[in-house]
């Protein structure tokens, strides 16, 4: 018995349940908007008018609890208009850009229930549309249509999208200058590395052509002067001094040797980086911003 | 543009590794002569090779070469040139002086020295005279040869080594292991 009981307290309590849910609608908005038709699009829902729209329009998180800060003026509301949830939708137009909330409170508990903020580029009726989505996602009755026309307020011909920067040309650029690429992408800690890396190489590598360079001048030298000898103690010295350079030259060409390949490989590798990482249109768009607290119009 | 100057660059380094080979060739020098297979005690010329003009003086130094760590000494030795007379003539000798311990000591000792010249060859002999030591037994400087040239072209000097001879104090042969030429070559 009390099992069945139960089950009734809970499809009474369920929104879209055997009995229509009644909805007071409140809302905040300029006459812009067309009517909203919320029944053609939610049949099954029985939607009131409501007109004053005041006692919602001071700031939600200004309250200490915003989740039950509303409760006995909702109560009352759900009361007065004998409706099952009371929904606030307010929006506030800037130039280009339109922001959306919606509250849903319900009148059993007075307690808010739902809250979204849209903060969006404007779109043709773009605004009805969201409302539609809101209301459709409070209900779980979303229609694809309505998800389908949001994609207005993407960029409809991507093709023609002309790209100032692209990877080949940071490649390009990389592969000219290491670390170029990054910057020119706006990789500013790669591009300090691949030049600060390469520099070094490259450093290096001149270091050892130097190193090299003189010691086979001083080996030809001592060469020729040990040649020209003809006294013992003085080309014994001439040897020695040449042996000693021509051991040297050979140990600045390997360094010259791997270095330069080192310093190659990493050029190389630069550029392909400086191609990973090249600037390319961005499918996850996020922009970051305060959330503007909805004010009277 | 840059980036082929940059390769450009980057291969000339690369091409520029050149690894020289140790070539140390002093006739006088028996480490560089063991190399060659040429082993001590040998007689050698110093330059090993000249290029002089028909109006200049050719000279070649006539040395023999002891290992370093040689115990071996000798007194007195006779060496046998060979030249092409037809390109070179003898002008004057001189006996060798290389500093201490050579045959000469400094020129604080004389050599008996003498030679005769026949055609196209050379013989010269030298005796160790010394108040105090009796033999040497390093690098020797026996003597310093001047030649005219008489014609243009390229020729060499060289020892018939089967008639050199190195002996001791008491005239004992000590074997002569290796020799070398001088190359001549006049323009």
């Amino acid at each position: 018995m009390k099992s069945l009981l139960l089950i009734f307290i809970c499809f009474e309590l369920l929104p879209g349940g055997n009995n229509s849910p009644s909805i007071l609608i409140l809302n905040e908005f300029n006459s812009s908007i067309e009517e909203l038709k919320l029944s053609e699009n939610f049949p099954d829902k029985n939607f009131v008018s409501g007109e004053d729209t005041s006692p919602f329009l001071n700031s939600l998180d200004s309250l200490k609890n915003p989740a039950s800060g509303r409760m006995p003026l909702v109560r009352s509301l759900g009361k007065d208009f004998d409706v099952d949830y009371i929904l606030f939708h307010q929006i506030i137009n800037d130039s280009s850009r339109f922001l959306l909330e919606g509250q849903m409170f319900n009148t059993k508990s007075g307690g808010l229930i739902r809250r979204r903020i849209v903060d969006i580029t404007n779109y043709y009726k773009g605004q009805m549309n969201e409302i539609k989505l809101w209301i459709g996602d409070v209900f779980k009755e979303i229609d694809k249509d309505w998800v389908e026309y949001r994609k207005l307020i993407l960029f409809q011909d991507p093709e023609t999208i002309v790209q100032d920067k692209t990877p080949e040309g940071a490649m390009a650029r990389s592969l000219m200058v290491p670390g170029w690429g990054q910057f020119y992408s706006d990789e500013y800690n790669s591009g300090v590395m691949w030049s600060g890396i390469e520099a070094t190489l490259l450093s290096a590598v001149l270091v050892s052509y130097l190193s090299y360079n003189k010691s086979v001048k001083g080996f030809k030298s001592y060469r020729k002067q040990y040649e020209e000898s003809s006294e013992q103690i003085t080309f014994d010295k001439y040897r020695t001094l040449a042996e000693g350079d021509w051991k040297k030259h050979k140990v600045y060409n390997s360094a010259m040797i791997y270095t330069g390949i080192t310093t190659g490989s990493l050029w190389i590798m630069n550029g392909i980086h400086a191609y990973i990482v090249g600037p390319r249109p961005k499918k996850d768009i996020i922009q970051k911003w305060d959330i503007v607290t909805p004010k009277p119009n | 543009m840059n980036r082929f100057l940059s390769f450009f660059l980057f291969f000339l380094f690369i091409a520029s590794c050149k690894i020289y080979e140790k070539e140390l060739d002093n006739p006088n020098d028996n480490t560089a002569n063991e190399e060659l297979g040429i082993y001590p005690p040998s007689v050698v010329f110093f330059p090993k090779q000249q290029t002089k003009t028909i109006n200049d003086s050719v000279s070649v130094g006539a040395y023999i070469v002891f290992s370093d760590t040689s115990t071996i000494s000798f007194s007195g030795t006779h060496l046998n040139i060979e030249f092409n007379a037809s390109m070179l003539q003898v002008d004057s000798l001189a006996p060798g002086w290389i500093g201490p311990g050579s045959i000469t000591d400094s020129n604080k000792t004389t050599p008996l020295f003498t030679y005769s010249v026949g055609q196209g060859i050379l013989d010269i002999y030298a005796y160790y005279l010394s108040a105090s030591d009796i033999s040497v037994d390093s690098l020797t400087h026996i003597a310093e040869i001047w030649f005219k040239p008489l014609s243009t072209g390229e020729s060499t000097v060289q020892y018939d080594t089967s008639q050199c001879q190195i002996i001791k104090y008491d005239e004992s042969i000590i074997p002569i292991n290796g020799a070398r030429t001088a190359s001549v070559k006049i323009q």
